[in-house]
């Protein structure tokens, strides 16, 4: 009995020593983010370098948030954030419907092709995306990064609602069709409500990936009027040197919004990653 | 109209005028620059306040981006038919454009002057197939700066700086120190500061043009300038070597500007550099050592107009405006630049100014590097991987300057197969 | 029918505009000399001809490749090791499962210039770490040899959406299982090679491929930090096609490479596929 009883406490050590030393690796980089943020620059090139920022700058973070045209860059982020995320939401919600709960010939076929989709690197459409966008007049507003999310929202959060659809009972549909309901109605009035899980989890997935995009933006916004906050980080990134405290402090500013979301909406970043790995 | 009083004339005449200019003729014009934040920002936004006040007729909206992103926008937007009519851009590349036709030549503007008032060296970088496609807004030219503090230390005279090679190996030499494998100073890195292979080989006689107008790396004088450079970067152990370029990363962690090189090669934007983070060094500025040929490399901003501008006029006006010696000794004065407008860099105010005098000196003999429509960047894309190779001891120069060749002619050849 | 088509509709919209129509452009394109300004023109296949013998472009595929086999298979092993041990039944595993998972949803050009910094060699805080253990630290993203590996090593830090995967397909395994294995007397190894491994190997295949695909397509770190340098050892495939087709304005070119990354892909997840086959246990359902 001792000997299955120490087993158990050497087992639950071991896994404790294990997971904290891969833990403090995980956290290191974050810390040492918000030491440099906090740093005089005179502590910046210390060498060696300090673990402590001696005194604290906190007047790090108001001059980061000044070095550049902070609260513009955070309304264009925004406003194409929510946008994009609504669009993408919204549209594939809707489109999923249609695969889900309705029959139809070809249905199977076409679900295939929306699953093609995803194996097409996103880079071969890129260049005549750019020309097509160019050539409307596009180029330079937000609308490149916003319009595409309204037209289908994108193969995964399509396939993530008609997994999660597909486990509404069907029931629901056959008692509202025989009540003579639409499936504009059913949609919106039955399965919708029931649906908040899987709406949590793509626009969570949504709102990461427009939040952090960089490569959109660097193709199709030009004058800082319309630049987004990954784009303004750039700024601190001057020929002569960069002013390490202030980006530090600027890209933790930055990534507020996620990691709010991320504490207080865990389960479904969790339930999220699971769907996504699970229901294959 | 003899009724009428000779002032109200007027002020109904100059009424008309700003009416006209702000109201309804006004021609809008948009100019790109790199100036996004600090002075240079500041300064840019007076010229052009000034140039709006005194050309009621036209209205310039200006826009200035990060360094590093502006090449891409700049050509993704030009590419997008919303390019700026007026842009800053890189002098080293003109004829790219030209040749794609995104800029418009400015011959019929510029008339019999023709490029007169500038630098003789940039006028190869702006002119192509017999059109001149920019102006040189600014360039800039490269000399050594040396810590006069540190040449007093080792008992060397901080007022005679080495002018060749062998004079610039014993100073380096006698600078350097060495504690337990790691530098602690530094005499002379080659790789450090804002120099690279071409320079040496253009200081040991070379020009990289070939017979056939093409571009030839493996000369003589080539491989003695990168066997000089691999000798150097060896001379006091190649790890520790690397170490220092690694550090070498701007602001404060500059060696010179800590004390722990004693020599660099700079361009004539450094002072500002030396001001804001090292305001005590006792520095002096000498012309570069060289190894027979007394010479610079130039590089810059060119002054750009775009082939699809709506304007070209205001555009042009605007341009002569920012090349105008009255501009162009203020932009001097404020970005620390080497203008292009001589007469504005020869002015009595910056001449007064000893090290200025060694830029201007070294300016009349500075060249650029010479230009290929096949491979722009052929540094990069050629020579580079090259010359690293040397440096790192996996090729010997020869061996890395014929494969530098190899791969430069490759591209000319993948070049005009695909275009 | 007609109202299933209404539903679809968005899909098929932004199916037809913003991808069929890019896709049969980009074929085009990728015939072409082709610069925006001028119309494009007919080349025929010397953009395919030219790229097999460009050594940046094959030397971008070996620094992707080189990313790729080594980050992806790093990633799979940490992140189950992880996932293993976060699904013990301990105490205050939630706590350890967020600081792991944290990482990986911030992503993109903040934790680029953050790595960047850590990277320093001077005064970031990889060396700094690596001193208290008396070594020196590598010059990392300033030395053409270990460039590649600092990447991957930053890659590492996003494993934590893969580990919640892992995490989420250990936890749907079945209790009774491993009750019947132990009844059968398997040890823990036994355990995890005879239950764990073959449960598990849909969720790892999974992983597997759509972290090869990801792989493929790195870039934001390189443009940040590196601009594909120095010598050109993370010059990534992406990014070697984006500098072609956004700063030189070959789109020809450009549109060309995607086709081949396209096929490289494809031909990478079928070879993937295969081998599968014979490892990936599937449920009879």
């Amino acid at each position: 009995m001792r000997s299955l009883k120490a087993a158990r406490t050497s087992y639950a050590v071991t896994v404790y020593v294990l997971l904290t030393i891969g833990s403090l690796a995980f956290l290191f980089p974050l810390v040492w983010m918000l030491s440099t943020a906090l740093k005089p620059d005179s502590q910046l090139f210390a060498y060696p370098p300090q673990w402590l920022p001696r005194p604290p700058m906190w007047g790090n973070f108001k001059a980061a948030i000044e070095y550049f045209p902070f609260w513009a860059y955070f309304r264009n982020s925004t406003i194409v954030t929510v946008l994009a995320v609504f669009g993408q939401v919204f549209s594939a919600a809707i489109v999923a419907y249609g695969f889900a709960k309705l029959r139809w010939p070809g249905r199977e076929v076409v679900f295939f092709l929306v699953l093609a989709t995803l194996m097409i690197p996103s880079q071969v459409t890129m260049i005549p995306q750019f020309v097509i966008f160019t050539r409307i007049g596009w180029v330079d507003t937000l609308l490149p990064l916003i319009v595409p999310s309204f037209f289908g929202g994108g193969a995964f959060n399509v396939f993530l609602f008609r997994q999660y659809y597909r486990t509404i009972p069907r029931e629901y549909n056959d008692a509202a069709r025989i009540d003579g309901a639409s499936h504009w109605r059913i949609f919106w009035q039955i399965i919708l409500p029931q649906s908040k899980p899987v709406i949590a989890t793509a626009s969570i997935f949504a709102f990461l990936w427009t939040w952090n995009d960089f490569m959109g933006p660097v193709i199709y916004l030009h004058s800082p009027k319309n630049f987004t906050l990954p784009i303004g980080l750039r700024a601190f990134q001057q020929q002569t040197g960069t002013e390490w405290d202030l980006l530090m402090a600027a890209s933790l500013i930055v990534m507020i919004p996620v990691i709010l979301l991320f504490f207080f909406l865990q389960r479904y970043f969790v339930q999220g990653m699971a769907m996504s790995g699970l229901n294959r | 109209m003899r009724t009428v009083p000779r002032h109200l004339r007027i002020l109904a005449a100059a009424l008309f005028i700003s009416v006209a200019g702000t109201a309804w003729a006004q021609t809008q014009i948009t100019f790109w620059h790199i100036f996004d934040a600090g002075p240079a920002a500041e300064f840019i936004d007076g010229v052009i306040a000034d140039f709006n006040t005194a050309n009621p007729d036209i209205h310039v909206t200006h826009l200035g981006t990060n360094f590093w992103d502006y090449w891409t926008r700049l050509t993704t937007a030009t590419a997008g038919g919303i390019g700026p009519d007026v842009a800053m851009n890189d002098l080293g590349n003109v004829p790219s454009r030209a040749n794609m036709g995104t800029i418009r030549a400015l011959d019929d503007y510029l008339g019999d002057k023709g490029l007169d008032a500038f630098w003789p060296a940039t006028a190869a970088a702006v002119e192509w197939q017999g059109g001149t496609y920019a102006l040189p807004l600014e360039t800039d030219v490269r000399v050594l700066f040396y810590n006069k503090t540190l040449f007093a230390a080792a008992g060397l005279d901080p007022n005679s700086p080495p002018t060749t090679w062998e004079e610039l190996v014993a100073a380096s030499d006698a600078l350097t120190k060495i504690e337990n494998g790691r530098i602690t100073q530094l005499g002379f890195g080659p790789t450090l500061g804002n120099t690279y292979f071409p320079l040496y080989a253009m200081l040991n006689g070379e020009d990289f043009v070939a017979e056939d107008g093409g571009l030839k790396f493996d000369t003589p004088a080539a491989t003695e300038a990168l066997q000089w450079m691999v000798d150097r970067q060896n001379a006091y152990g190649s790890r520790a070597m690397t170490s220092f370029s690694a550090a070498f990363s701007g602001g404060a962690s500059d060696p010179f500007l800590s004390g722990q090189v004693a020599m660099i090669i700079q361009n004539n934007t450094y002072p500002g550099l030396i001001a804001t983070y090292a305001p005590d060094l006792d520095y002096g500025v000498a012309l570069l050592p060289h190894n027979g040929t007394p010479t610079s490399w130039s590089n810059g901003f060119s002054l750009e107009m775009s082939a699809s501008t709506a304007n070209p006029d205001a555009a042009w006006r605007l341009m002569d405006y920012l090349m105008s010696p009255a501009v162009q000794l203020a932009y001097a004065t404020t970005n620390l630049s080497m203008v292009g407008n001589i007469a504005a860099a020869e002015s009595p105010e910056l001449m007064a100014n000893a090290t200025w005098r060694v830029f201007v000196e070294q300016m009349g003999t500075s060249a650029f590097r010479p230009f290929s429509l096949e491979a722009p960047a052929w540094y990069d894309t050629a020579l580079q991987p090259e010359i690293d190779a040397a440096l790192l001891g996996t090729k010997t120069p020869e061996q890395a300057l014929s494969d530098a060749q190899r791969s430069y002619e490759n591209e000319v050849r993948r070049f005009r197969e695909t275009n | 029918m007609y109202t299933a088509w209404l539903f679809i509709l968005p899909w098929v919209l932004g199916f037809l505009f913003f991808l069929a129509l890019p896709i049969a452009l980009s074929v085009y394109y990728s015939f072409t000399s082709f610069n925006v300004f001028q119309p494009p023109r007919w080349i025929g296949t010397a953009n395919f001809r030219a790229l097999s013998t460009d050594p940046l472009f094959w030397k971008a595929l070996y620094n992707t490749a080189y990313y790729t086999f080594i980050s992806v298979p790093l990633m799979m092993a940490i992140s189950l090791g992880v996932a293993l041990l976060l699904n013990s039944k301990l105490r205050g595993m939630r706590i350890f499962r967020t600081i792991f998972f944290l990482p990986s949803v911030l992503s993109g050009v903040g934790v680029a210039l953050l790595w960047l910094w850590i990277f320093n060699p001077d005064y970031g805080l990889i060396n700094l770490l690596l001193s208290y253990f008396g070594i020196e630290g590598p010059l990392w993203l300033y030395s053409p040899q270990w460039a590649k590996p600092a990447m991957i090593i930053m890659s590492l830090w996003g494993l934590g959406g893969v580990m919640v995967i892992n995490l989420a397909g250990l936890q749907s395994v079945p209790e009774q299982l491993y009750e019947a294995a132990r009844v059968d007397g398997a040890n823990n190894w036994a355990q995890f090679r005879y239950v764990t491994l073959p449960m598990l190997s849909p969720t790892l295949f999974f992983n597997f491929i759509t972290l090869t695909i990801g792989s493929f397509q790195v870039f934001t770190q390189a443009y940040i930090m590196t601009g594909g340098g120095p010598v050109h050892a993370t010059l990534f495939y992406v990014l070697y096609l984006f500098q072609t087709a956004f700063e030189n304005l070959r789109m020809g070119y450009a549109s060309a490479m995607a086709w081949i990354l396209f096929f490289v892909i494809v031909g990478v997840s079928l070879f993937q596929l295969a081998v599968s086959r014979r490892l990936v246990y599937y449920e009879e359902s």
